[in-house]
């Protein structure tokens, strides 16, 4: 079971929540769970976000394994100098 | 993955390949090529800060000699609404067209609206004078509190704040909102012992580079564009001068020059589309270059802001709880660094409540571009100020202060994941020991503290090693080289592979002869790249060990590579003599062709930097100028690859903070023109501004690179802004709460204070 964080500009998205459980393997089952669960967010999230997998963060994750008891968090996407 | 071992290459001081060509003036930057026909490219700029474009009048222009093109926003493709997913910042494809060449309304000062190009620069500059641009004048917007005001005239009619739980029914010029938050802000502050609060200022500043934009296009009948660009990405300048123009990606082509510094300014496109439409109508190669008064005008400063930062603490000194309230400017389009400042703000502390709402607001200035670490330097100059007004009112050393609160392997960031090993106390620790830290001050001497703190990126990354018939190296990489990754990425094939640095040479491809690779940016490179380089030098490797293995008539997983030879593993029954990577390269024809090796990945676990900066100030209170003694800069790497280029990277990023600090500002007139866009008037420091600056490096290994690096380049520019403006501070006693601190605003400070105090006397 993965922990699942969102900021608050995505939990508009999830009906407003912010912190929730998930059964997945990988960051493209966790998307289809997503989007099972909160229509549309699959599209909203791809390519406007980062996202940390247990502290690594992430541009473009897909097929990213999620272990049980990993966290993931979405991030605003990070831009550099 | 970081492995424990012994280096060989790494952490040597090795020269530069490119730095002989670079001292000596051989190196070809963006300005420096040419070709048969070429023409000269010119842009017509808007002399007011807003203003409707009614019409553009360019028959005179086009009839005068010489002139071969000229160009409006009227001639570009109308570009659709489509974020900008593919490099690292935000942004959107039509505002990015839209800045090329304005349509419309002219946004700032400076926006492109015309251009010209003709067989002489004069001849086109000529041209651009007899354009005839009827202009309706508009209210420009200049500075955030004017632009966030209820009643403000809009800088993008339309536009509706995004990030609000309710959809906004009246549009404004806050593009964005965001929010972060943990625990309970209001309870953690009933908590405190004591409270402060401050509101905290930054100007608008430029990256400084020193090589302005420039770029050669040339575009075929077929349609086939060729453009040399000096740039930090050259496969985003493809991608984005595509869109702009409504061409294929495979139909453009750039060729990175070697570029004179970017410092986050070049990754972004300014010219290169105009170049290109100006070489299709005129049938001739374009150069462009822009001047370094169109750099400042025309090219992406950082953002000014404003921040309000409060923190609540017990009297230990441990932190109850922190907000901020942070405003950047975008300019004239979305798109600021307050996401990541707003992240950045309270990374280093263990805090259980806090709360930072960011908000991104439109001007009438340059779209904002990144600079180093952006958004991370305004938003902790603000907290690492307060975090030292703290200090002094409990009477705590202010690094004490930080090591009760400093996060932690484990630790929750406020920007959401837990952290992995990082290196924040191990720096701090560094500091309270350093000699520096300890040298006794005299009169209107002061010292200031204060840390910075930077993500650090990985993103995609291509790479190939080919092995030369004779045994040498070839490295092909598509990052553009800004900070010595050449060596770097020299250092680490050598490492992999086994032999002298001195036998690899390290090869900067164009966008059709490199794998795709993300733009030079974010502090990346080393990581990302330099791990696509190890992968590809693993990949030859396993080649040399099947070719030695066919050899020999032994299979495979029966060999070794090591010291740059293929060897068989203990215990092999095999009557051979080691094979070097000479040796295999050389009957490489006889065991399967050519050794290729390569990899391309999407480098993730980039590890965070910390620093800690120490500022040691002399303070003129004649004059108000502000004299910087000693600097030391301490920081973790991870692992230094090359420590002279680390070293470099930590006094170049300190340099730039001091001047962020002391000098650097743009100043406008109260139309929304700069006034000062040159050097002479635009003050960054030189040497004989600062000392040497004294750097330490921390090396506490990221788990997920094989050599333990984390990205250096852009945490050393966070710390500089508050470490100079605390010991500003701790040099007058008189707090000043809006940078630079130039001569002018110190002494104004001075005055007051004397005032204030001589009031208090007479009363």
């Amino acid at each position: 079971m993965a922990r699942v964080y969102f900021p608050d500009h995505l939990a508009s998205l999830t009906e407003g929540v912010r912190e929730l459980e998930a059964h997945v393997s990988s960051f493209r089952d966790l998307l289809e769970w997503l989007e099972g669960r909160y229509p549309g967010i699959s599209d909203k999230l791809i390519g406007k976000v980062a996202v940390a997998i247990d502290g690594d963060i992430i541009h473009d994750p897909f097929l990213d394994p999620i272990e049980p008891g990993s966290e993931v968090h979405f991030l605003y996407r990070i831009e550099g100098g | 993955m970081s492995e424990a071992r012994d280096f060989r290459s790494i952490g040597q001081r090795v020269i530069r390949p490119d730095g002989v060509d670079k001292v000596t003036g051989r190196a070809a930057f963006g300005a420096d090529y040419a070709l048969p026909g070429m023409i000269y490219g010119r842009v017509l700029r808007s002399p007011h800060a807003h203003a409707r474009i009614v019409s553009i009048d360019t028959k005179k222009a086009a009839r005068m000699p010489g002139v071969l093109a000229v160009v409006t926003g009227a001639d570009f493709p109308s570009v659709g609404s489509e974020e900008i997913t593919g490099g690292e910042g935000a942004g959107n494809y039509k505002d990015l067209a839209t800045n090329v060449m304005a349509r419309d309304k002219a946004l700032y000062h400076g926006h492109a609206v015309a251009a010209v190009a003709a067989t002489s620069v004069a001849e086109a500059e000529a041209a651009l004078a007899a354009i005839k641009v009827k202009y309706e004048k508009l209210k420009p917007l200049l500075d955030l509190d004017a632009a966030m005001a209820d009643d403000a005239v809009l800088v993008e009619e339309g536009l509706f704040t995004s990030g609000l739980p309710e959809k906004p029914t009246k549009p404004s010029n806050v593009a964005t909102v965001m929010e972060l938050k943990r625990g309970d802000v209001e309870a953690g502050f009933r908590e405190a012992d004591i409270v402060v609060e401050a509101t905290y200022r930054t100007p608008t500043v430029h990256q400084g580079y020193i090589e302005p934009h420039a770029c050669l296009a040339t575009i075929n009948q077929g349609g086939q564009a060729t453009i040399w660009a000096s740039t930090q990405g050259h496969f985003d300048v493809r991608s984005s001068t595509a869109k702009v123009l409504g061409l294929n990606v495979s139909d453009v082509r750039v060729i990175p020059t070697e570029i004179g510094g970017g410092f986050g300014g070049k990754t972004t496109i300014y010219v290169e589309p105009v170049a290109v439409l100006l070489s299709k109508r005129s049938g001739r190669p374009v150069k462009m270059t822009m001047s370094r008064e169109e750099v400042f005008r025309a090219s992406g400063p950082a953002s000014a802001t404003k921040c309000v930062i409060k923190i609540g603490a017990r009297k230990d000194g441990t932190l109850t709880a922190m907000s901020a309230w942070l405003a950047y400017e975008a300019g004239a389009f979305r798109g600021s660094s307050m996401a990541p400042g707003a992240m950045c703000v309270f990374a280093p502390y263990k805090v259980d409540n806090f709360l930072i709402r960011g908000f991104d607001v439109l001007v009438n200035k340059p779209k904002v571009a990144a600079y180093r670490a952006p958004g991370a330097p305004q938003s902790m100059y603000a907290c690492e100020s307060l975090l030292d007004e703290l200090a002094a009112k409990l009477g705590m050393d202010p690094i004490d202060l930080r090591l009760k609160n400093a996060v932690e392997e484990g630790a929750q960031a406020a920007y959401g994941p837990k952290f992995n090993a990082i290196g924040f106390r191990e720096c701090l620790e560094a500091a309270k020991r350093h000699p520096n830290y300890k040298i006794p001050l005299g009169q209107d001497e002061g010292r200031g503290v204060a840390a910075g703190f930077w993500f650090n990126a990985g993103m995609q990354s291509s790479a190939e090693i080919h092995i030369n018939e004779d045994g040498t190296v070839t490295v092909i990489e598509g990052n553009p080289d800004i900070g010595g990754s050449r060596a770097s990425m020299a250092l680490m094939a050598a490492e992999e592979l086994g032999v002298p640095y001195e036998r690899v040479r390290v090869q900067i491809a164009d966008t059709e002869s490199a794998g795709y690779t993300n733009t030079t940016g974010g502090s990346r490179v080393t990581f990302a790249t330099g791990m696509a380089v190890i992968q590809a030098a693993r990949d030859i490797i396993g080649q040399c060990k099947q070719r030695a293995a066919a050899t020999w008539g032994i299979d495979a997983d029966m060999v070794d590579w090591a010291d740059g030879k293929a060897i068989p593993k203990p215990g092999v029954n095999a009557d051979v003599k080691p094979l070097t990577l000479a040796a295999i390269a050389a009957n490489a024809g006889r065991t399967g062709g050519p050794l290729l090796g390569r990899a391309s990945l999407n480098a993730r676990g980039a590890g965070p930097g910390f620093s800690v900066n120490i500022a040691d100030v002399r303070v003129d209170r004649d004059t108000g100028k502000v004299d910087v003694l000693r600097f030391t800069a301490i920081q973790d790497v991870g692992k230094a690859i090359h420590p002279g280029y680390v070293e470099g990277q930590m006094q170049g990023g300190a340099a730039q903070g001091i001047g962020w600090a002391l000098n650097e500002e743009y100043v406008y007139s109260k139309d929304g023109v700069m006034e000062n866009a040159g050097f002479l008037d635009y003050r960054i420091p030189v040497a004989s501004d600062l000392p040497m600056i004294d750097t330490q490096i921390i090396e506490v290994p990221n788990p997920s690179h094989p050599y333990g690096v984390r990205g250096c380049g852009e945490t050393p520019i966070v710390a500089p802004l508050a470490a100079v403006a605390n010991a500003t501070h701790a040099a007058t006693g008189v707090r000043i709460r809006e940078l630079p601190l130039s001569p002018p605003r110190v002494l104004a400070a001075l005055d007051n204070a004397a005032g204030s105090a001589a009031g208090k006397a007479a009363g």
